[in-house]
């Protein structure tokens, strides 16, 4: 097997030789080529990693719960604004054989003043440390535990700045309330301005003044082989007015109403739509102008008799071998920008698929820039030789 | 896929090409010209033809026409006694691959491609890879002369060189046809003189079928055929005996043969 790809590099198809050729034999336009492949590359790659982070920033809190299910008041649309549910709906979900606990959650806007007498607004999460279910999942300094003593608050140290808050100890003011930072927590941002700040559910009430007999969510934990959307339908029949997803169903739902119904997620799918434009404009002409260049070569290889899929091969190979090439620097350059963005208040994620399909999508690019060179070589009389 | 030592297939007896009554016409309506008419031709194996002509006399276009490229608008076109006018451009392409090799005025090599890479380039359109390809176009190179040329580039070759280069290129796929449209005309006497020594090498020794179109009179002496071509017509078409060759076999080109070969070249030069 060795041998053979050995044979394969040191015999090449002429095919590709004449495809390298071709690209490096003018350097200048090699480079435009490979920068407008980057570029695309660089801001497809970027938009759709910001897009990626925001949409997943917006759900974290959904997704790190630990839940299966979250009861909530009927048209919710996203986790940060929601109304207030009764919080009998615990007691009444309890009861429903297969659900094996379930906690209440709150989150509600709320001001917040820093140790400097600032002003800042915050969500305030409010979770049962008894449970855990929607309690911060990574956590810097400090302890959660410590979150069960009343008029406690844990923040998180990409916030220090925002809220004026250095250390553990510090004073601040929460809806008007005396609090106190027990802990930081680590990388859970917010999509909004206001960051998540994590209490005990009773401090939390306290904070947002939300009445003690009502809560935002009801969080269930299933018994284990339990039938999610079974168990769905069960309490939505059994509680009535609420609403109960899956925890996946709002998640998605909170991501689409952050990134579609504010239009933060369109200006950046139409950013790397944009990308994706200026890399097939520029494939696609410099890939046109060296299938000109080379038009006599083509032109000849026709007259000798290469098929016109021999040609097309010529023309392809140019268009992956740039793609190839324009993807590797574009992904380098790509996941130094997010390195360089990891500290900042942005998260831009490059998941494995979108990295393959960043790829697929540059290789479909170059190819499908190289269309109008295919259909002047195809329309190539052989005669022309003879001219 | 045809192997590279096609040679070795048996070539039907008969001329290599045939043309029967064959006409061409560009354009149609008012705009329509006619570039040739009524031609009726055979190209033997192991002859040069030369196709002389003033310009616009039709020369290229029956060479493209012999060669495949171009349709006729009238007549039959029999390559090794297949008919080809009717065929499509995938089937003429292949043909054209199969049995014909192309020589240009401008040599049409492949600039970003070493000398051996050009030759290997024909060989790839025919299927053969690896380290047989390499082998095979550095023994074409040998044979045109170029042995130590395989890693130079077109532009670091003369003229002459080029057009070896090339010639060894129209000779990888082992062609029964060789046709070259000015094949001198680039260069200089003796450069072309020798180009065309090269040609009635390969039709006397190897057996292929050679036509040449040139301007070119001073090498008509090297042809064993030269056909002169008139408004698309063709009005002379002599045989010159070849000067040392072995008594010419018992065929009906023996009876043109006859005249003495300063005769033709006089007349010829002064036509
Ligand atoms: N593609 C074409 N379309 C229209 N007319 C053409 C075309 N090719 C050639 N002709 C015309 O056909 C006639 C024959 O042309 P051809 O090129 O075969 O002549 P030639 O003998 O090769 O001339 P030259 O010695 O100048 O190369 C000329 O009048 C030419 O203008
Ligand atoms: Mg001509």
């Amino acid at each position: 097997m060795s041998s053979i790809t050995a044979a394969i590099a040191r015999f090449p198809r002429m095919s590709t030789v004449l495809a390298v050729r071709n690209m490096v034999h003018d350097r200048v336009r090699l480079v435009v080529t490979l920068i407008g492949i980057v570029f695309a590359v660089v801001l497809i790659g970027v938009q759709l990693g910001l897009f990626i982070g925001f949409a997943r920033t917006t759900s974290s809190l959904i997704d790190h719960a630990g839940a299966d299910l979250w009861i909530m008041a009927p048209g919710t649309r996203n986790i940060d604004q929601s109304a207030a549910i009764s919080e009998r709906k615990l007691f009444q979900a309890l009861a429903v054989p297969g659900i094996q606990e379930a906690a209440k959650l709150i989150t509600e806007f709320t001001l917040f003043k820093r140790p400097d007498g600032g002003n800042e607004t915050v969500i305030v999460v409010g979770f049962d440390p008894a449970q855990g279910l929607g309690a911060p999942w990574q956590v810097a300094e400090g302890d959660v535990k410590n979150l069960a003593y009343a008029g406690t608050v844990m923040i998180d140290e990409l916030y220090r700045e925002k809220l004026g808050v250095t250390r553990i100890g510090q004073i601040v003011e929460i809806g008007g309330r005396r609090a106190q930072v027990v802990g930081f927590t680590r990388g859970i941002r917010s999509f909004t301005q206001s960051p998540y700040v994590f209490a005990s559910f009773a401090s939390a009430l306290d904070y947002s003044r939300i009445r003690s007999d009502q809560t935002k969510y009801v969080l269930c934990r299933l018994v284990p082989g339990a039938d999610a959307a079974a168990m769905r339908k069960a309490l939505s029949e059994r509680l009535g007015d609420v609403e109960v997803l899956t925890s996946g169903e709002f998640s998605r739902r909170t991501q689409f109403y952050w990134m579609f119904t504010t239009g933060a997620g369109l200006a950046l799918l139409v950013a790397a739509l944009m990308g994706l434009a200026v890399g097939v404009v520029v494939v696609s002409q410099t890939l046109y102008a060296t299938t000109i260049d080379h038009l006599p070569e083509f032109g000849t290889l026709r007259a000798i008799g290469a098929s016109s899929r021999y040609l097309y091969g010529v023309i392809i190979r140019q268009a992956v071998l740039s793609a190839l090439a324009g993807y590797g620097i574009g992904l380098g350059v790509t996941l130094a920008i997010i390195r360089a963005s990891r500290n900042g208040g942005t998260a831009i994620l490059l998941p494995g698929e979108l990295a393959a399909g960043l790829l697929a999508l540059t290789l479909v690019m170059c190819v499908g820039a190289a269309a109008i060179s295919i259909r002047k070589v195809t329309r190539l009389d052989p005669a022309m030789v003879f001219k | 896929m045809t192997s590279a030592r096609s040679s070795l297939e048996i070539v039907p007896p008969g001329p290599v090409v045939s043309l029967r009554g064959v006409g061409k016409t560009y354009g149609a309506g008012k705009t329509a010209l006619r570039a040739l008419a009524a031609i009726d031709l055979d190209i033997a194996a192991g002859e040069v033809t030369i196709l002389m002509g003033p310009s616009g006399s039709g020369k290229t276009t029956l060479l493209s026409i012999i060669g495949c490229i171009l349709r006729p608008t009238a007549g039959e076109v029999r390559l090794l006694g297949q008919e080809v006018a009717e065929e499509n451009e995938a089937a003429r392409s292949a043909l054209r691959l199969a049995h014909i090799g192309f020589i240009f005025q401008g040599y049409n090599l492949f600039p970003t491609l070493s000398a051996r890479q050009n030759v290997e380039l024909a060989l790839d359109l025919k299927g053969l890879g690896g380290r047989a390809r390499r082998r095979r176009a550095d023994e074409l190179l040998e044979q045109v002369g170029l042995g130590d040329k395989g890693d130079a580039y077109p532009a670091d070759l003369s003229g002459g060189q080029k057009q070896r280069v090339a010639i060894a290129r129209a000779l990888a796929g082992e062609p029964s046809l060789i046709l070259a449209d000015e094949p001198t005309a680039a260069l200089d006497l003796q450069t072309g003189r020798r180009i065309m020594m090269l040609f009635a090498d390969l039709a006397h020794r190897l057996h292929r079928g050679v036509v040449v179109v040139t301007h070119d009179s001073r090498i008509l002496d090297l042809a064993d055929r030269v056909v002169t071509l008139e408004d698309g017509r063709i009005i002379r078409d002599i045989a010159l005996p070849r000067e040392s060759a072995p008594a010419a076999p018992l065929d009906a080109s023996l009876l043109r043969r006859r005249r003495s070969r300063e005769t033709d070249l006089k007349e010829l030069v002064a036509s």
